[in-house]
C-alpha cells in the first residue's frame, strides 16, 4: 500500500507491505526500514503505539483528524507531529466541502497532474459519478461526485499539475 | 551497626511524627467532613487514610462520579451544580456534616475556606473547623486589617495607604507613595480588583474600575493602595501554629511564575534566597501570626524587590495549593499536621528542627486552551496518562473518562517532582512531563515544557513577568517542542499505519485489544 505523508512543507513517500501480521520491511522515500508494531492500547478516535525501526523503539499516541481537520496527530514525550495522509486508491470529494447553500467544491486530494475530463460544466450528473481523472505517485484516480446536481464549473483543463487542496470543480 | 544514613550520606532524620500522646482520647478525631471536591478533596481523603480517620465527601450533581466521592468512606450530596447551591452552601455542609457525625470539618482551598462565617457556623455546631479561628480568620482576611496589624509589628511593607474612600484620597496617597501604584481590592484575591497605575491623570479611571470590580467580585468595594514594584518576585513563608502558642515557619516558597496573578508554577526554596533573607522573613511572617493569634497552616506572602527588600502583601488563612513543595522540602505531612493541630496537640518541632531538605518544583495542570488565550477547556478526559518514578508525585482529582465540569476551577492536578538540588528537579520534573500525556480536552501541558526549555526559568532568574515575557516570543505555543527528522520519519509511519489500520488494508496485528479505534473510523466515515 502507498501512502504520500505531508509534515509540515515536507512531503514523504511510504510503502506498506499490504500483507503479514506486523508491517515488516516498509519502504520510506524508496529507502527499506524494518518495522515491528505493536498496538497497546485503541480507543474511539485515538491510539496508543509501540513501534520498533530498526532496533529504534518509539511510543506514539496517534489521533486520528477531528471533523475539520486533515491531520493525524502523533504524540511523543515532548513532541507533537501533524501528519497528513494522503491515499492515492481512496478517497471521496469530502462532504465537509459542501456548503449549506448546496454548492460542492471538489478539490485535488493530492498533488497531482489531471489527466482527463469525463463531464463538462452544464452536464447533470448523478451522485458518485466520475468527474475526471487525477494521477498521483503514479496511479490514475477518479475523481468522483460526492452529490447528484450540476457541473457549475470545471476549475481545471486538462493536462494541468495542481497542487493539494486546489478546486477542481464545482457541482450545485 | 552503621546508622542509616540517606542518599548524601547524611545520617537520615528520623520520621518527622507528631506526638498525640498529650490529647485525651475525646479530643481525638475519628471522622472528617471535607468541605471540598477535586485534588484537594482527595488529598486530604489520603491524610485521614494515613491517620486512620474516616473521611465524608460532599457533593454537587456533576461531581457524582467525582474520584473524591469515590475515594471517600461516605459521601452526602450538597446539590446543584451552581457552587452557592452546593460547596458554597454553608448550612448544607453543615447539615451534612450532622448527618454523617464527623467531629471535623475539613475546608480545603478556595470555596468556604476563608469564609469566617463557616469556620463560626462549625464552631456553632460543635464541629472542630479545621483552620484558624473565625476572629484571626476576620483579622487576617481583610488586606487593610491585615496590613495594618502588620505594620504595628515592624512588619517591612510598601508605601501606600489603607482604605481608600474617595478618589480625592486615592489621589493624594498615590502621590505620597510615588507613581506607579498598584491599586488592590482590599477584601481580593485571584488578581480581581487589582489595577497597576502608571501616572496621575489614569488613577480616576483605574480607581473606578477597581471598586467596580471588587465589588461585584467580593461584594465590598474597600480599595487600598501601594507603591508598584519592577519585576517584583513572590515569595510566601509557609507557617504552623499550635493552639498553645507555638508558631514556626517551614521555609518560603518561589511563587513568581503567574499568569494574570494567578501562580502557575511553585518552588522550594526559592533559588534566589540567601539564609540570612529566609530568617528574617520567617520571623516576620511568625510576628503577623501570632499577632493574629494564629491557628494551624497560613501563609504569609511577601514581595521581593531586586536588592532584597522584602514588602508584606497578605495573609492566606488557609492551606494553599502549592503546598506539597513545602512538604517535600520539609519532610512534613501538612494536612496531617493540620489536623493533629486541629485535634489540640502540640507542634512537635521548633523552630531548628526544620531543616528543608533538597528542591521542589510544582507545575498546576489546568484544563484551559494555551492556544486560546488559556480559556478553560471542559469535556471528557479520553486519555489520561500520569508520569511516575524517582521524586515525582502527581495530586490528581481526575481520571481517564472523567467529564470536566465547568462550573468550578479548571484545576486538574498538581506535578510536583523533588530532587536534591535544583537541576536534579528540574530534570525529574522535565522527564515527568515527557511521560504526563492527556488527551481529549485541552491543558497546559506544552506550556510547561516551554518553561522549562527557558534559559531565564533554569536559571532561576525568574520575577513575575516572566509568563509574559515567555508567551510574547514568536512561537506557536499550540505546537510542542519541535520534532526531529527521525521522529517526523517515525510519526509519518504511525500516521500511515493507523489511517491503514482503520481502512482494513493490511491485516491485524496482534492486539490486546478489541478495536473501537476501527469501529469509531465506521461511525465517523472514513476520509
Amino acid at each position: 500500500m502507498r501512502l504520500l505523508v505531508q509534515i509540515g512543507d515536507t512531503e514523504v513517500q511510504l510503502d506498506l507491505p499490504s500483507a503479514g501480521a506486523n508491517p515488516g520491511t516498509c519502504a520510506l522515500a524508496g529507502e527499506p526500514l524494518e518495522v515491528d508494531l505493536c498496538w497497546i492500547r485503541e480507543l474511539p478516535g485515538r491510539a496508543l503505539l509501540s513501534l520498533l525501526i530498526g532496533s529504534r523503539s518509539y511510543r506514539l499516541w496517534v489521533e486520528q483528524p477531528g471533523p475539520e481537520e486533515a491531520a493525524w496527530r502523533v504524540f511523543s514525550d515532548d513532541s507533537e507531529v501533524l501528519a497528513t495522509i494522503l491515499d492515492p486508491r481512496r478517497y471521496s470529494p469530502a462532504s465537509r466541502n459542501t456548503h449549506k447553500d448546496g454548492l460542492a467544491r471538489i478539490t485535488a486530494p493530492m498533488p497531482g497532474r489531471v489527466v482527463k475530463l469525463l463531464v463538462q460544466a452544464g452536464d447533470a450528473i448523478e451522485a458518485h459519478q466520475p468527474l475526471l481523472v487525477l494521477e498521483a505517485m503514479k496511479m490514475q484516480n477518479e475523481v468522483r461526485s460526492p452529490k447528484s446536481g450540476r457541473v457549475r464549473q470545471l476549475a481545471v483543463s486538462e493536462g494541468a499539475a495542481v497542487s493539494a487542496q486546489e478546486l477542481l470543480a464545482e457541482i450545485e | 551497626m552503621a546508622a542509616a544514613r540517606d542518599v548524601r550520606g547524611r545520617p537520615a532524620r528520623r520520621p518527622l511524627e507528631l506526638r498525640r500522646d498529650p490529647i485525651p482520647a475525646s479530643a481525638k478525631i475519628r471522622k472528617i467532613l471535607v468541605a471540598n471536591r477535586g485534588e484537594i478533596a482527595v488529598r486530604v481523603i489520603r491524610a485521614c487514610r494515613d491517620l486512620g480517620i474516616a473521611s465524608v465527601a460532599v457533593y454537587s450533581e456533576v461531581d457524582r462520579a467525582a474520584l473524591h466521592v469515590q475515594m471517600a468512606d461516605e459521601a452526602y450530596p450538597l446539590g446543584a451544580a451552581a457552587a452557592r447551591e452546593s460547596y458554597l452552601n454553608i448550612s448544607r455542609v453543615i447539615e451534612a456534616a450532622r448527618r454523617s457525625g464527623a467531629q471535623a470539618v475539613h475546608p480545603g482551598y478556595g470555596f468556604l475556606s476563608e469564609n469566617p462565617e463557616f469556620a463560626q457556623a462549625c464552631a456553632d455546631a460543635e464541629l472542630i473547623f479545621i483552620g484558624p479561628s473565625a476572629v484571626s480568620m476576620r483579622q487576617l482576611g481583610s488586606k487593610t486589617a491585615a496590613r495594618e496589624l502588620a505594620r504595628r509589628h515592624d512588619v517591612p511593607m510598601l508605601a501606600g495607604a489603607a482604605a481608600l474612600p474617595t478618589l480625592q484620597e486615592a489621589l493624594r496617597e498615590a502621590e505620597r507613595a510615588g507613581f506607579p501604584v498598584m491599586l488592590k481590592a482590599s477584601a481580593g484575591g485571584g488578581g480581581k480588583g487589582m489595577r497597576r497605575v502608571e501616572r496621575a491623570q489614569d488613577l480616576a479611571g483605574a480607581y473606578q474600575l477597581a471598586r467596580t470590580e471588587a465589588q461585584s467580585a467580593f461584594g465590598d468595594d474597600t480599595v487600598y493602595l501601594e507603591r508598584a514594584l519592577d519585576r517584583p518576585r513572590h515569595v510566601e513563608i509557609q507557617i504552623l501554629a499550635d493552639r498553645r502558642g507555638n508558631t514556626i515557619y517551614l521555609g518560603e516558597r518561589e511563587c513568581s511564575v503567574q499568569r494574570r496573578h494567578q501562580k502557575i508554577i511553585e518552588e522550594s526554596p526559592s533559588a534566589r534566597l540567601s539564609p540570612q533573607l529566609r530568617a528574617r522573613m520567617g520571623d516576620a511572617a511568625v510576628r503577623v501570626a501570632r499577632a493574629a493569634g494564629y491557628e494551624n497552616a497560613g501563609t504569609v506572602e511577601f514581595l521581593l524587590d531586586e536588592s532584597g527588600g522584602f514588602y508584606f502583601l497578605e495573609v492566606n488563612t488557609r492551606l494553599q495549593v502549592e503546598h506539597p513543595v513545602t512538604e517535600m522540602v520539609a519532610g512534613i505531612d501538612m494536612v496531617a499536621a493540620q489536623i493533629q493541630i486541629a485535634e489540640g496537640a502540640p507542634l512537635p518541632w521548633r523552630q531548628e528542627d526544620i531543616q528543608p531538605r533538597g528542591h521542589a518544583i510544582e507545575c498546576r495542570i489546568y484544563a484551559e486552551d494555551p492556544a486560546n488565550n488559556f480559556f478553560p477547556s471542559p469535556g471528557r478526559i479520553a486519555v489520561w496518562e500520569t508520569p511516575s518514578g524517582p521524586g515525582v508525585r502527581v495530586d490528581s482529582g481526575v481520571y481517564e473518562g472523567w467529564q470536566v465540569p465547568l462550573e468550578y476551577d479548571p484545576l486538574l492536578a498538581k506535578l510536583i517532582a523533588w530532587g536534591a538540588d535544583r537541576p536534579e528537579a528540574l530534570r525529574r520534573l522535565r522527564r515527568a512531563l515527557g511521560e504526563f500525556h492527556i488527551s481529549g480536552i485541552r491543558h497546559n501541558l506544552p506550556f510547561f515544557r516551554r518553561a522549562l526549555d527557558d534559559s531565564t526559568f533554569t536559571a532561576g532568574d525568574v520575577d513575575t513577568s516572566f509568563v509574559e515575557r515567555l508567551l510574547a516570543q514568536p512561537r506557536d505555543l499550540e505546537s510542542e517542542a519541535a520534532a526531529t527528522r527521525e521522529l517526523e520519519n517515525a510519526a509519518a509511519l504511525a500516521g500511515a499505519l493507523s489511517y491503514a489500520r482503520q481502512s482494513q488494508l493490511v491485516p491485524e496485528s496482534p492486539a490486546p485489544s478489541s478495536s473501537n479505534w476501527q469501529q469509531t473510523a465506521r461511525r465517523e466515515g472514513l476520509r
